[in-house]
């Protein structure tokens, strides 16, 4: 068949020399990046020098004027927005910048974009707006906060987080009760604001919005020496909303005294999981060892994960807390058994007992039935890995030990 | 119509179509012309922040795996920046976790969990006195699936992401996988990120076309199937309720990301994003390992796409997107050496034609591999301009080596799917019944 041959014969001319140009092209393409970069290199290498470095701004930027002749203006606008670029060669080249372009350009950039390239010049122009504190920067920031573009809202809210202007917090608070963006990734920027908020976000715990209250509640977390703030997060752990009481009993957790203690006990016994939680988890914050027995009835709440934040609180009140655990290992409940022994095991107390009792030649009755009930109670796995972490000198007499009492094999609770 | 002429005719057909998807992937790679467009990213802010939410990451460790790697890998996990994070290693084989015991001061430790999956059963667990926050799992062996719903179970956070052994990463690495999903963490359930091979090799090539069709066809913010070398962030819950991994998938990953995206359950299905992010990066496989793979991928697709297909409309642009670019461009490469094979035996034409097929392959191959490499050019830890050299001129000879291997192993991988009863078993236990 001619033509099949034909077309393979000068479908493989094509491709040849398609290959051959691309290859080319992409050469070149890495030339240039190569070129833009050394350029860069040299401008920044000049800006580094000892002598220029301490000549005024205008001299400086004369400097770098013939250098940077053939750069393009994202190639200057890179390095400026680059935070590993020194403040002073960045002022340096931002002048340069502003100087061959204009300001106008770099605004224009910063307000609207239509395509990928687009975008990547206004987020990085709205970088050098905030970076050096132009005027209009606050106006474009939240210009670009209200854009339904993911990539420029979120560069906006980041550059509004880090400002010292105090309408930056006004467009985030703003930018929150429009509920444009997730919530969680203004709080972000609201937390690491360099000013205090505490009094900003004092009046939101009476928002209408659920959403707005919780990230009140949660952000107030960061404001202990706020007047009469926990009596106001004590109201807010009564919302109706129950992710407002989380985020209430969360921020009591870290601010709270005694109103905190007793408003996490409280909501104890709330009727959403993840309240329960977080109240368990804010009494271990509040470091209320008192009241492990209210945590400890947790352990056999109907929710895993309540369950799970009780365990891990038990663990971080330590091992004076072991007589109450010892009524647990008898509980009803297999899961209250089991956590009660892996919290034995955890906090210390387990080990110490084993390693005493095998050092003894006489153990007393009540530490054997002690340890029988805590194996039983943890099931086998519980009793190998003590064997394993008694380590080679001391495993054969705590073998011993634990067979003598019946205890090696006892079998999952 | 002679027989003679439908072989030619469907040999042009397939060629006509190869010429036209790369020329379509040139036009859109010259068109972005290389230039880094992705935004930069804040990592400051979310790495320093309690409102980042925590990951849980599980390294699957089977019994031939490097104790180096695994060292290494677990090391790089806890120097990771990232506020919270566990690391919880599960060991399959008798003793893959003995070489860790000495390095991490691992204490046996009783563990009680939730077995929201089942799993084979765990024999020991062990803290780490030196990092409590990583956990190590000594099970009975099990499949790689198996493995990852035991770390499923444990996982104490909201995101799970599976590492292998043997890939590295920068400290960033975590941050830049969990963007995506944090943005949305209600509506994604899942995100990829590519592992790119390291050095001037093929195949380091095909990850570079990988990361390519990420760029140029699953732009779009919509449903999306993750690529063959990847770390996944998946979002625990969702995994949970979904089943877990699947042991009878080819690849559980791709499985679930299917699962996850086509499932009629309430609260379980979301969406899995592309991203054009680079996790880290790995050393090429030895061949035998990387045809293997390349077979195991191939059974995963279809059975992807049979799943897809059957999961009605919602899916269609993803499946014609993971259609095109595993299946039918595949299928129309090694037709058009097949029949130019037989054209030849046959006598219909010259066996120089076979030749001019396979270079015309070969050379399809390589230009769509020069766009690939111009878009990699904007991107972080791309090739150097001696590397660049290497790899374009490297780039029609995989043609004729790695691709050979590659397509027998598609073949064989087409095989597996077709005749396999478990890989039959896995599409139809994906596929949402009618009443659902």
């Amino acid at each position: 068949m001619p033509s099949l041959t034909l077309l393979l014969e000068s479908g493989v001319l094509v491709a040849a020399v398609l290959w051959a140009g691309l290859s080319i092209y992409v050469l070149a393409v890495q030339r240039r990046r190569d070129a833009a970069q050394a350029t860069l290199d040299t401008a920044m290498a000049a800006l580094r020098e000892p002598t220029v470095r301490a000549l005024p701004l205008a001299d400086r930027m004369a400097r770098v004027q013939p250098l940077l002749e053939d750069a393009s203006r994202e190639l200057v606008m890179r390095a400026v927005a680059d935070d590993r670029t020194p403040p002073d060669a960045a002022a340096a080249l931002e002048g340069y910048l502003i100087d061959r372009w204009g300001k106008d350009t770099l605004e224009q950039d910063a307000s609207s974009h239509r395509t990928t390239r687009d975008k990547w010049r206004r987020i990085t122009a709205l970088q050098i707006l905030f970076r050096f504190g132009h005027a209009r920067r606050i106006e474009l920031g939240a210009q670009a906060v209200h854009e339904p573009d993911a990539d420029v809202a979120s560069m906006a809210l980041s550059l509004l987080g880090g400002s010292d202007h105090p309408d930056a917090v006004a467009v985030l608070l703003d930018a929150l009760k429009r509920r444009q963006h997730p919530g969680s990734r203004i709080a972000v920027h609201l937390e690491r604001s360099p000013q205090r908020l505490g009094e900003r976000l004092r009046p939101l715990l009476a928002d209408a919005d659920p959403v707005v209250r919780r990230w009140a509640a949660t952000l107030l977390g960061r404001y202990p020496d706020v007047d009469g703030l926990e009596g106001d997060l004590a109201v807010a752990a009564r919302d109706p909303d129950p992710r407002v009481r989380k985020a209430a009993v969360q921020s009591l957790g870290q601010t709270g005294d005694q109103l905190a203690a007793s408003t996490a006990v409280f909501l104890l016994d709330d009727p959403v999981p993840f309240v329960r939680a977080a109240a368990v988890r804010a009494i271990g914050a509040l470091e209320r060892d008192d009241l492990a027995e209210d945590v400890a009835a947790r352990l056999g709440d109907r929710d895993w994960w309540v369950r799970f934040a009780a365990k891990e609180c038990l663990e971080s009140m330590g091992p004076d807390i072991w007589p109450m655990l010892v009524r647990l290992l008898d509980d009803p409940d297999r899961f209250v058994r089991n956590s009660a022994a892996e919290v034995f095991q955890n906090i210390g107390v387990l080990d110490s007992f084993i390693v005493m009792e095998a050092a003894t030649a006489d153990p007393t009755d009540q530490k054997v039935e002690l340890l029988r009930r805590v194996a039983a109670a943890g099931g086998l796995r519980l009793t190998d890995s003590l064997l394993e972490r008694a380590g080679t000198r001391l495993s054969a007499r705590v073998r011993h030990l634990l067979s003598a009492i019946g205890l090696e094999h006892v079998g999952a609770a | 119509m002679s027989v003679e002429f439908l072989t030619a005719g469907s040999i042009g057909l397939a060629l006509v179509y190869l010429f036209a998807v790369a020329v379509a992937v040139v036009v859109m790679a010259v068109r972005r012309g290389g230039r880094r467009e992705d935004p930069p990213a804040d990592h400051d802010a979310m790495s320093e922040s309690r409102f980042t939410i925590p990951v849980s990451l599980i390294v699957p460790v089977g019994g031939g795996a490097d104790d180096a790697d695994v060292d290494r890998t677990i090391d790089a996990l806890l120097a990771l920046n990232y506020p919270q994070l566990e690391v919880i290693v599960i060991a399959d084989g008798p003793s893959a976790s003995e070489p860790l015991n000495a390095g991490w001061w691992l204490e046996a430790r009783e563990l009680f969990y939730r077995a929201a999956l089942p799993t084979a059963p765990v024999r020991m667990m062990y803290r780490s006195a030196r990092d409590s926050r990583l956990l190590v799992v000594h099970k009975t062996p099990g499949t790689v699936a198996d493995a990852l719903n035991c770390g499923v179970n444990l996982a104490r956070f909201r995101y799970v992401v599976v590492v292998e052994p043997g890939v590295t990463f920068d400290a960033d690495a975590l941050l830049r996988a969990v963007t995506s999903p944090l943005r949305d963490p209600a509506a994604v359930v899942g995100a990829t990120s590519h592992i790119e091979i390291t050095g001037t090799t093929l195949q380091r090539l095909r990850s570079i076309r990988s990361l390519m069709h990420s760029r140029v066809m699953w732009r779009s913010s919509g449903p999306a199937l993750g690529p063959c070398d990847a770390v996944v962030v998946w979002r625990r819950d969702a995994v949970a309720q979904s089943g877990g991994f699947s042991s009878n998938a080819a690849d559980p990953h791709l499985d679930l990301m299917v699962r996850l995206q086509t499932s009629a359950t309430p609260g379980t299905r979301g969406l899995v994003v592309r991203t054009t992010e680079i996790f880290g990066q790995r050393r090429a496989r030895s061949m035998v390992d990387h045809v293997r793979r390349t077979a195991r991928w191939q059974a995963a697709a279809l059975q992807a796409v049979a799943s897809l297909v059957a999961a009605g409309p919602n899916t269609r642009v993803m499946l014609g997107h993971f259609f095109v670019a595993e299946v039918l461009t595949p299928c129309a490469q090694a037709w058009a050496i097949l029949a130019t094979v037989a054209g030849a035996a046959a006598g219909y034409w010259p066996w120089v034609d076979v030749v001019f097929a396979v270079v015309l392959l070969a050379l399809g191959q390589a230009i769509v591999t020069c766009a690939a490499l111009l878009l990699r050019g904007s991107v972080s830890h791309a090739p150097d301009a001696r590397g660049l050299q290497r790899l374009l001129l490297l780039a029609p000879l995989e043609g004729f080596g790695i691709a050979a291997a590659a397509a027998c192993a598609r073949a064989a991988g087409f095989c597996v799917f077709v005749f396999s009863p478990r890989s039959r078993r896995a599409v139809d236990e994906r596929t949402p019944s009618p009443a659902a």
